[in-house]
This record gives structure tokens, sequence and C-alpha cells, in this order.
């Protein structure tokens, strides 16, 4: 049997047209002229775009799960997701489709460093903020029957914030002469500080230890409401040396910022210890993260940490046999036994005054939703504390939180939809996002993850766009080469 | 045309389409990693590709071209 000569050219065309429409199928999805991608994954470890929590000792294998759902459950605090970017995009958008097992507070974000350490979070669920007692207002929530103006108000008593910034009070001191304050405070630190007649004057005593060989870097950076004023860096002795570095002082000095709070954000490596701060400032804080240092190779006898602090929530962590001890909290007691284990601190008294912390040997570290007054008469509060996963409104008095939480919709069974969108930049080819748990594994509370959809996003394509977004390919390319 | 000669003829155009796309999207995906894999994983259809590549060898040398 013969195949009739006019029907053999487009037979055998066929499988050309085939692999030209294949061509054509993989450029459109990686360049989509409506300028979106979508990529989805249930969680089970086969998307090529989106892939599974990590590290792996704190979630689950992905895929069924033994009580008969697929996806992935997080049991640990905090856990990285991976996502492929599939061309250069300007914005992203994700959509989290999780059931919270015993975890009332869940936060969500971009991770935007290698280092992990510039973390772009947002609210995800609260189950304080989830109840019908809180509703909605312009700027967070508020208790039922609370002024809606409350977070206007900025009153530190009766409001909390979670990852929002609120302006900071206007506030003023007298002039006076610098007060020294002996300290032993390792690593970066917040210190917020009320302006002296206008002026902000601060000098640090700082010193290396040198347990890692080499000079370090110790940055300044001053701040109103976020906005900065003024940076400032220092070098802390030899790139050699190894013994313990000189004490040696650094001084921060900004005239006529008037009334406010300012923020002085010291950043250092953990090879750095303030040994002494002097300030004409009389009310001036630290927080809400504090590490008392050691004094080993400084002074022959132990130095007690002591702060006074509002914090009603608190966890104390220490990295040394040496940090091992009794820290008390106002009328409370923990037991620090063990280092690299995390030791909570939770207040149920009434008082509104400041408490004494006291960690009797030092060289621990707290993180607390308050502030810390390294003087007992220094303290005030800067802003409103935070809004953790301890906090309990009611019994702290707490009727407005400042926050941008969106409530997530409800998809029945304890499963809830939360959406978080952010910019990217278009040359980034994977991005690292973070999902925190706080204290879930001490509570033994867990996260199920189903579901997760990623929507890249750019604008739909024009010919000079299209030209440009080519060009970005190209350029991203030979990047990698 | 006999329609053996076409079958075989077809298989030859089908195996050169493979054999061009294959080194089209590997070359793609070489310069630009992740372009092409996460859409079609075409590591793994390179063993079906050599198969096909095999047999076509085999019934190839049987297409002669017409003699001018």
């Amino acid at each position: 049997m013969d195949v009739p000569r006019p029907l053999t050219v487009p037979f055998l065309a066929l499988p050309w047209i085939v692999a030209v429409c294949i061509i054509v199928w993989v450029v459109v999805n990686r360049v989509p002229p409506s300028g979106i991608f979508t990529a989805s994954s249930t969680m089970d470890g086969q998307s090529a775009f989106i892939n599974p929590f990590l590290p792996s000792e704190r979630v689950t294998v992905p895929g069924p799960q033994a009580d008969g759902w697929t996806g992935q459950r997080i049991t640990g605090d905090p856990t990285y997701m991976t996502t492929r970017v599939p061309g250069p995009y300007e914005r992203v958008d994700v959509e989290v489709e999780f059931r919270p097992l015993h975890q009332p507070l869940l936060e969500f974000g971009i991770v935007r460093d290698a280092a992990g350490l510039d973390l772009d979070l947002a609210p995800m669920y609260a189950e304080t903020l989830m109840s019908s007692v809180w509703k909605p207002i312009e700027g967070g929530f508020a208790r039922a029957g609370a002024d809606a103006r409350t977070i206007a108000s900025g009153d530190t008593r009766i409001l909390a914030t979670w990852d929002a910034t609120t302006s900071m009070p206007l506030m003023d001191d007298p002039a006076g002469e610098p007060i020294e304050t002996k300290v032993s405070l390792r690593g970066s630190h917040d210190f917020y500080l009320v302006p002296a007649d206008g002026n902000i004057d601060i000098t640090f005593g700082i010193q290396d230890v040198n347990r890692n060989e080499g000079s370090t870097t110790v940055a300044f950076r001053v701040f109103r409401d976020d906005v900065e004023l003024k940076r400032d860096a220092a070098q802390t002795n030899a790139s050699k040396e190894t013994a313990m570095g000189k004490v040696t002082e650094h001084r921060i000095r900004l005239d006529g910022v008037g009334r406010g709070v300012i923020r002085v954000a010291f950043q250092a490596t953990d090879d750095v210890f303030i040994r002494r701060i002097s300030t004409t400032s009389r009310r001036w804080v630290v927080g809400p993260r504090l590490v008392f240092g050691d004094v080993v190779g400084y002074a022959t006898t132990t130095t007690p940490g002591i702060a006074w602090t509002t914090s009603r929530h608190l966890v104390a962590e220490t990295f040394h046999r040496e940090g091992e001890q009794e820290v008390t909290l106002g009328d409370l007691r923990v037991h620090v036994e063990q280092a690299h284990e995390s030791y909570r601190l939770d207040r149920i008294d009434t008082v509104t005054d400041p408490v004494r912390l006291l960690a009797p040997a030092g060289d621990i570290r707290f993180v607390g939703d308050g502030w810390f007054a390294l003087r007992e008469d220094a303290f005030f509060e800067p802003k409103p504390k935070r809004f953790t996963d301890a906090t309990d409104p009611a019994r702290e008095g707490i009727v407005a939180v400042a926050t941008p939480f969106e409530r997530p919709t409800d998809l029945g069974d304890g499963w809830y939809r939360a959406t978080f969108r952010y910019d990217i930049d278009p040359s980034m080819d994977r991005l690292r996002f973070v999902l925190s748990a706080p204290g879930i594994a001490s509570r033994m509370g867990a996260v199920d993850i189903r579901h997760i959809t990623v929507a890249y996003r750019r604008p739909a394509l024009s010919f000079e766009r299209w030209w440009m977004i080519l060009r970005q390919e190209v350029i991203n390319a030979w990047r990698r080469l | 045309m006999p329609i053996s000669a076409f079958l075989r003829r077809f298989l030859f155009h089908v195996t050169a389409a493979a054999d061009v796309l294959a080194i089209l999207l590997l070359l793609a995906e070489f310069f630009v990693p992740g372009s092409i894999l996460p859409f079609i994983d075409v590591v793994d259809l390179l063993l079906p590709l050599i198969f096909l590549n095999v047999v076509t060898a085999f019934l190839v040398p049987r297409i002669r071209p017409p003699v001018s």
C-alpha cells in the first residue's frame, strides 16, 4: 500500500511542529505574557518550584502524614522554605493553608539576605485576635468596647504592638552631667534614650575579648522613628591580636534632636563587650534583647546581671555552663539548669511598675516583650510592649494591638488560609521564606501545612517589556556563569 | 511512497526532531539554570531518547535518498 505523496509532507512535518510547540509552551510558561506565573504544592515534596520546609529535625517528612492528611507538620521554630523563581519577577504572593495545633501565634516572612538576619516578618495567626472579643480597627485590633483611637494614643499601658511600627512619644529631660553605669553587655543591643535638653550624648566603653582572633568592626546607628539620623563605626583592635583588648571609649553625640525618643543601635559580634555606659540622658533602656556577658579575664569576681523591666514574658538562655543559675524576675524564679536550652519566665502578677531582673552569674541572654533599664531610675517605655505568643491581654490590661494582622480565611476543620505579598529583587532566582512559631517546641505544639501557592507577578508584557525581560534573563545567566 | 518506507522516514523525523529539541532545551538549561527542568525533566527523557536513536539507527540505513 502506498501513501499518497500530498500526505507525506504534512505527516513528516508533524514531529517538527510538535517540537516547536513544546518550545513555545516552555517560553510562554517561562515568560508568560500575562505577567503572572503560579506554582502550587501540596507539600508532598514533588514540586519543582516549591521546596518543603527545613531543617528536617523541626518538620516531618513531606507527603502522607500518620493521621491521614497530606502535607508537612512543623514542630520546631524557625523553619524555612525555599522557592525557585521562574524568571525576573517584581512581586510574589504566597498563599499558605495551615492548621495550628496548640500554637497561639504564627508569623510568616521572607528572608532578604544570605545570612538570614534581614527578615521581613508579617503576622500570620493569633489565637487571641481570632476571638470575637477583638474587633479589627484602623491600624490593628481593639477589644470590643474599647476606643478605636487607642492605637493613635500610643498609651504603653494598654497597647501592644505586633510587627508594626508606632511613633515614639515626644519626651525630653533637663540637661545634666553624664552618669556612668558599669555594665557587661555582649554583642548587639538597641538603646532607647530620652534626649537631655534636646541633645543625645552617650559614650560606650567597649572591649574586644578576642575569643575569635582579629579586629572587629562596631557599627553605631542612630534612629528616630526608624529614620536614620547618623551612622558611625569603630574598629576594636589590631587584626592579629588574640589577647583581651583594652576598653576603649566611643562617643555618640547628636545635638538639636529635640523632643522624642532616640534609638542607638549598637551592632557588633559577640566578641565585643560593653563594659560601661556614660550618658547625659536621664532615661535610657535596652531591648527587647539583653545579653549579660561574662567577666572572664576582665574581673576577678562574678558580676551579676541586674536590670529593671516591665516585661511580663521573658525567654532566658545561656550558652555556657558557667551561666547556669537561678534567675529572678520580680517574685518569679526560674532555674536555668542547662546551656543551650530556652527557659520561659511568664509573670502572672498585676504589678505595672518595673520589677527587678537578677541573673547572679551573668552570662545569659534575655529576650522580652518589654524593655530593660540598667539603672532603676532610668526606666521608661519607648514603645508599647510586643505582642507575643505568651501575651494574655485580659490579664495584662491590653485593650488594643497595633498590627498589620488580617484574620486568615477559615476553611473549616481548623484549617486557615493566609496570604502574604512581598516585593522581590528581579535578579533573585531563589527565595527563602521563614515560618516562625515561637515556643512551639516547649508547648509541644505543631503547625500543619497542606497547600502552598506561590504567584510571581510583573506587569503584563508589551513588546518593549518583553525585550527588557529577555535582557534581564541574559544578564542573570551571565552572572551565574 | 510505500507505507513501510513512509513509516521509517516518519520515525527518522520523530527522532531528529526529538534530538534537536532535547539539545536546545539542555543548552537553555545550561545557560539559564532552572529555566527548563522545572517544566520538562529532559534528563529523565534522555534514556527513552537514546532508545529511540538506537531503533532509528537500525532502520534509517534502509532509507535511501532519491537518485537524481
